[in-house]
């Protein structure tokens, strides 16, 4: 077990650049849950390289499976990936913030502003861009992991079940994982035998 | 006062404590609560679901700070909110400290091949479902049956929006912010 990644102090600036970053992330993201994954993806993977695209799929299944919401457990695990746990409070702290500041003014007027029909079509409008947004970062993230014909028969099984029979995602993670454990002890799963020498090696 | 305040906090820190899924799965719990203290109207809840959707930010939050706003102005909004996070911080922090810890354990590697490929399953079931709504106009129920029994209500721009930001996105690394902007932006030009 190493510990180097989640010990490690964080200064002020990274701390600075982590809510800024979480700060833009909330108020962008339409939309609850999986929503913030291709955001947070872009910005502490593709951009930043703080966390890796496997750490983002833990993230993804671990914040679902957990109580409360699903952004606030998300940006708290990268947060907390990154710079333990005060980096995991900034981070909480810039995602629910817009939130709060939009909603705590528009609880004053937001009487003209809910039955408004631009809003109805800016919102069908942006819902498309974020469709566009999360097949991004399921093909991104696909990328890195669907390397072996299990990994890509569980996907499509979870898509199946997750999108057609509305399965909770909490009970295909169990179950997926279970199948990833079971299969380690055939040819088809984890090669338990090979991280011996890549175990050291790997990041 | 300060019992409405601790009042709203334990009481969407009940919330957050008890919702696993997130999101819409959140109503049923936050309405009963909010109803039952008599902090929102039914009328006023059905605004919420509707703000929820056209701002930015979880439903869960935006809920406790409107209700809490509502009723004890902006203490209470801060009470509330603080109260919807607080369970999400400890456990989740408490989990990510276990978690990272013994990522790179064999028997977690081997459970994480399965997790990871069904991760990406469900991110990609949450895109269709969003896609659903967005160009096909189907908001609710959506499976494979209804969805091809809705092909034909397309909505030829929220297509083309798709279409368009995905190329500029997947191809061009276009910044997804400027695309929702611009999304936005025509949505309301060409409606």
């Amino acid at each position: 077990m190493d510990k180097k990644d989640t010990k490690q102090k964080v200064s002020g600036k990274v701390l600075l650049d982590l809510f800024l970053c979480t700060f833009k992330i909330g108020a962008v993201t339409f939309g609850g849950g999986l929503v913030i994954i291709p955001m947070l993806e872009r910005e502490f993977t593709e951009r930043r390289n703080y966390v890796s695209k496997e750490d983002i799929l833990d993230i993804v299944a671990i914040s679902q499976s957990l109580p409360g919401v699903i952004a606030t457990n998300a940006s708290l695990m990268v947060g907390y990936r990154v710079g333990g746990v005060r980096a995991a409070l900034v981070t909480a702290l810039g995602v629910v913030m817009p939130s709060f500041i939009i909603l705590s003014v528009l609880t004053y007027v937001y009487s003209s502003f809910a039955d408004s029909a631009w809003m109805e079509s800016a919102f069908t409008a942006i819902s498309a861009a974020v469709a566009a947004l999360m097949l991004n970062a399921a093909i991104r993230l696909g990328k890195s992991i669907l390397k072996s014909p299990a990994a890509i028969v569980i996907m499509a099984l979870v898509f199946v079940g997750a999108f057609h029979f509305g399965i909770s995602g909490i009970y295909l993670i169990i179950a997926s994982g279970v199948l990833g454990f079971l299969l380690s002890f055939t040819p088809y799963g984890f090669k338990r035998d090979a991280t011996e020498e890549e175990g050291k090696g790997n990041d | 006062m300060i019992e409405l305040l601790a009042d709203l906090l334990f009481t969407f820190a009940k919330i957050g404590a008890f919702s696993i899924g997130g999101g819409y799965a959140m109503i049923p719990l936050i309405q009963d609560e909010v109803l039952a203290k008599g902090w929102l109207s039914l009328r006023e809840i059905t605004d919420l679901v509707a703000i929820s959707q056209i701002t930015p930010g979880p439903i869960a939050i935006n809920a406790a700070t409107f209700a809490g706003t509502k009723t004890a102005g902006l203490l209470g909004g801060m009470a509330a909110t603080l109260g919807v996070v607080l369970p999400s911080v400890i456990i989740t922090l408490l989990v990510s400290r276990f978690f990272f810890g013994f990522q790179d354990n064999r028997n977690v590697q081997s459970v994480l091949f399965g997790v990871r490929p069904a991760a990406t399953g469900l991110v990609l079931s949450a895109t269709v479902v969003i896609a659903c709504t967005a160009i096909f106009n189907l908001s609710s129920g959506a499976n494979f049956v209804t969805l091809f029994q809705s092909l034909g209500n397309v909505n030829l721009l929220s297509l083309g929006i798709f279409v368009v930001s995905f190329i500029a996105m997947y191809k061009f690394k276009a910044s997804p912010v400027l695309m929702l902007f611009i999304a936005g932006f025509i949505g309301v030009i060409l409606s």
